[in-house]
């Protein structure tokens, strides 16, 4: 991710919550999605994702299946079920994170 | 309609990867199809631009050190995937139903041990075997990659960290070695109990990992790249 350190420790998240919410996915994809949803605002680095794709996928929370597209070979991620349990997971720990940072940042007075 | 690079640009496209030192065929694939991916987004937007220029600033995008870091990576993930696969197997052999058979395997050993005149020449033969037996094993499986390697020229990484015993190799050699070096200075006394339990404990549970490491892993993982690549196959 090039444009800002802040989203280094949320590329392993990231990734897990789009492969939830797309049957299988390949990298370049990923990064174009990534693009997409985020208005050009975040850009993941080929360097930073398949180092992480690899990394997930030895720890046995990604399935990889091999296809022919066109006319090359594409790798395809898939998460596992424990893949899906641990996207559960690292989602509930982010929204934590956005919650403490909420209150760090902007946080409400009261007179209690 | 979508610019789609041919299958002649592909073949150009493995060859920069090896050029930039991605020696393995899986790792490659993935690059080039990212690559080309990359080249062809450019083409919708810029159809004039030529395949080198797409192909320059696609690389561009892997930062300073281009593929290397990926290389690395992958390298070091599938070494962590090949060692936690040892460590799940190994751990089975203590749960049931195979703990029965590892408790039955250790007695069996420790009652040649211990009633046999020639205890001590069995210890160091069964260490030897079992530590011979793997070695011609993958010594076997080389040989077999090395010629698939010659006619089709594909290296694929699982076979290295096989062939390097998960690079570290060197380690299932320490006990040998130290079993060896113990036995020019004195001799194992399997009278003591606790030097019986440790020697016939030591004989399984070191036949358990050099098993996993030289047999049923690389069969493992060997089918597992079967199912990714179809077109691979073994000499």
């Amino acid at each position: 991710m090039s444009n800002s350190k802040l989203y280094k420790g949320s590329l392993t998240t990231i990734i897990l919550k789009l492969l939830s919410e797309n049957d299988k996915m390949y990298g370049y994809e990923i990064t174009q999605k990534v693009k997409e949803l985020t208005n050009g605002e975040l850009k993941i680095t080929e360097g930073a994702l398949y180092p992480s794709l690899h990394k997930l996928e030895a720890d046995g929370l990604l399935d990889v299946e091999v296809a022919k597209v066109d006319n090359r070979m594409r790798k395809y991620y898939k998460l596992t079920e424990s893949g899906t349990k641990e996207t559960a997971n690292k989602l509930s720990e982010l929204e934590n994170y956005i919650k403490t940072m909420q209150a760090l940042v902007n946080p409400k007075f009261s007179l209690e | 309609m979508k610019p789609i690079i041919t299958e002649d640009r592909i073949q150009e496209l493995y060859a920069f990867t090896r050029q930039h030192f991605v020696v393995h065929y899986d790792i490659q694939t993935e690059l080039v199809d990212h690559l080309a991916n990359g080249i062809e987004a450019q083409w919708e937007e810029h159809p004039l631009r030529t395949f080198e220029d797409a192909l320059h600033i696609e690389f561009k995008k892997f930062g300073v050190f281009g593929f290397q870091d990926v290389v690395e990576q992958r390298t070091k993930a599938l070494t962590k995937y090949y060692w936690k696969e040892v460590w799940r197997l190994f751990k089975q052999y203590f749960r049931l139903p195979k703990i029965i058979m590892t408790v039955a395997l250790v007695l069996m050993v420790q009652m040649l041990l211990k009633f046999s005149p020639y205890s001590g020449t069995i210890f160091y033969g069964f260490v030897c075997l079992l530590f011979l037996l793997p070695v011609f094993k993958i010594w076997r499986f080389g040989s077999r990659v090395k010629k698939r390697r010659k006619s089709k020229e594909k290296h694929y990484l699982f076979e290295d960290i096989i062939l390097s015993l998960g690079t570290g190799g060197f380690v299932l050699q320490i006990p040998l070695q130290f079993l060896l070096h113990f036995h020019n200075r004195t001799e194992l006394n399997f009278d003591n109990p606790w030097v019986l339990w440790i020697g016939s404990s030591f004989v399984v549970f070191y036949g358990f990992v050099m098993y996993l490491v030289a047999f049923y892993i690389p069969k493992h993982m060997e089918e597992n790249m079967k199912k990714m690549y179809p077109e691979y196959t073994l000499v």
